[in-house]
């Protein structure tokens, strides 16, 4: 359920609606405190953090602490096609680095 | 939680749930129409009372024994072991009725179910009624050297119905020592380990002998290793035991779930170390057999479902959208409203809703997420009401 929410701040934020999405993500936080304090959860511990970052600075996508971020996150986890994460988390912020749509980061990531 | 009738009511496609109006207005039953009122608020989860609480107890308590009765007859339909068991009443009450020709057609008929389905319990059930029955005078033909056989036959089938029952603890074994020795080292040879399990039962012998018990062994082997996730070797493990079937001629001999089961295991491990030549190849077998084979409803809705969701994500990982569009639509369309597959319509819209986000149709993708979050919120409003 955990990503099928975050899943639901991005569509938001992706229908310029940003400030619901951030709305979610408070809300998301709250809910899962207990879960996402967890180390297994640090992957989604950060996507929620960059997410808010991305949110609430319109600089930071540009800026150079956003590709270390970016790295740490995807180290955590390399992508397996056919796993739980529908929408790839990983695709998805590598697509607002590298300014190309998310299927075409998707293809890349899967390919 | 939920009481039985309400997860029994819950768990009906649509097509049964018709099936079992049509069986309440049997016998002119005049209550049905409580009854269904009473099955259509369980269906909707909706609080409001049509009746008192009274009088749901009562219609609750009628509806538990329709659903038993009901229930016995559905397994008619797509149980073996229970087309068997209604072939031995039968028989019984012929038996019990002086019928004795008759009851004997019936048994023959129950003992040749049997022995084609390796019912071997069973079987050892109908051969000590045969035995039994053999010392009456209305035994149709029955000679010495018949009882003799019968005896015989009861004996073999002893023994195999011992061999079925090893092996199944075999199996119970493997999966639980190949999951210790993965954690320990995850290059071990698993066909040494095979080996050395079935050894203890004294059927090291039958692995490769018998089709059933090595489809088996290999179905136990790919659930381990998948659940290790450990994807390179169980795709190649498949694939070579796939072969080793197919070379053999094994593939005829063997049940279909045990190879639908070998199929999926191919291509989703295919699938997950991006080996979409081999996915794409054994989907496309997967869904040739599927048609073909003869299975119980809910088994057949569950592969059907997997099988076209596992080829709407290979579409996807390979660049060819508008085809991922069209199963899921498909599949959208076809199990929309069926309460049985809860968990696979999830599923279903969750894929969807990953494909309109590549399609970058975001208000689409708002629209089913609010549908799926609004129904996770109905179902632990009507789970917490009891």
């Amino acid at each position: 359920m955990l990503y099928t929410e975050i899943f639901g701040a991005i569509l938001h934020y992706e229908n310029d609606d940003p400030d619901f999405a951030h709305h979610l993500l408070v809300k998301i936080k709250k809910k899962y405190a207990m879960l996402l304090s967890e180390r297994k959860f640090k992957r989604e511990r950060l996507f929620i953090t960059i997410m808010e970052k991305i949110i609430n600075d319109a600089s930071y996508l540009t800026h150079k602490s956003f590709l270390a971020d970016l790295k740490t996150f995807d180290a955590f986890r390399i992508y397996v096609p056919g796993d739980k994460e529908y929408i790839s988390l990983s695709a998805w912020l590598n697509s607002k680095l590298h300014k190309k749509t998310y299927y075409q980061l998707f293809l890349d990531t899967a390919g | 939680m939920n009481s039985a009738i309400d997860d029994m009511i819950l768990s009906f496609s649509r097509e049964e749930l018709r099936q079992f109006n049509y069986f309440l207005t049997r016998n002119g039953n005049t209550d049905k129409v409580n009854d269904i009122k009473l099955i259509q608020k369980m269906r909707k989860g909706t609080s409001a009372q049509l009746i008192t609480t009274n009088a749901e107890r009562q219609i609750r308590k009628r509806l538990k024994e329709q659903l038993e009765q009901f229930s016995l007859l559905d397994n008619l339909k797509y149980n073996v072991h229970s087309e068997i068991n209604s072939l031995l009443e039968v028989s019984k009450f012929l038996f019990r009725k002086n019928l004795h020709k008759h009851a004997w057609n019936y048994l023959i008929k129950a003992e040749e179910m049997a022995s084609r389905n390796q019912e071997y319990e069973q079987l050892d059930f109908i051969y000590n009624i045969q035995i039994s029955y053999s010392s009456t005078v209305y035994i149709p033909n029955m000679s010495t050297p018949e009882i003799q056989g019968l005896i015989n036959k009861r004996n073999k089938n002893l023994t195999l119905a011992k061999i079925d029952s090893d092996a199944n603890a075999a199996y119970a074994l493997l999966f639980y020592e190949i999951r210790e020795q993965l954690s320990k080292d995850p290059y071990f040879d698993i066909d040494v380990l095979i080996n050395k399990v079935f050894e203890r039962f004294s059927l090291d012998s039958k692995i490769y002998k018998s089709p059933k018990i090595y489809a088996r062994v290999v179905r136990v082997v790919c659930m381990a290793l998948h659940e290790k996730k450990d994807y390179i070797q169980q795709k190649n493990y498949a694939m070579t035991s796939y072969k080793i079937m197919s070379r053999r001629k094994m593939l005829d001999r063997i049940p279909d779930e045990l190879i639908m089961d070998l199929l999926f295991s191919i291509y989703t491990s295919a699938i997950k170390t991006k080996d979409y030549k081999i996915a794409e190849e054994f989907i496309a077998i997967y869904e040739k057999k599927i048609d073909r084979f003869k299975m119980q409803q809910d088994l057949y809705l569950n592969y059907h479902v997997t099988g076209n969701i596992n080829a709407a994500d290979l579409f996807m990982f390979t660049g060819r959208l508008d085809e991922a569009k069209n199963r899921l639509q498909m599949l959208y369309k076809r199990y929309a409203d069926q309460k049985q597959l809860a968990k696979t319509y999830f599923l279903i819209r969750i894929n969807m809703l990953a494909l309109y986000f590549k399609y970058n149709e975001f208000s689409r993708c708002i629209k089913l997420h609010n549908e799926m979050m609004q129904e996770k919120k109905r179902k632990a409003l009507t789970y917490r009401r009891g």
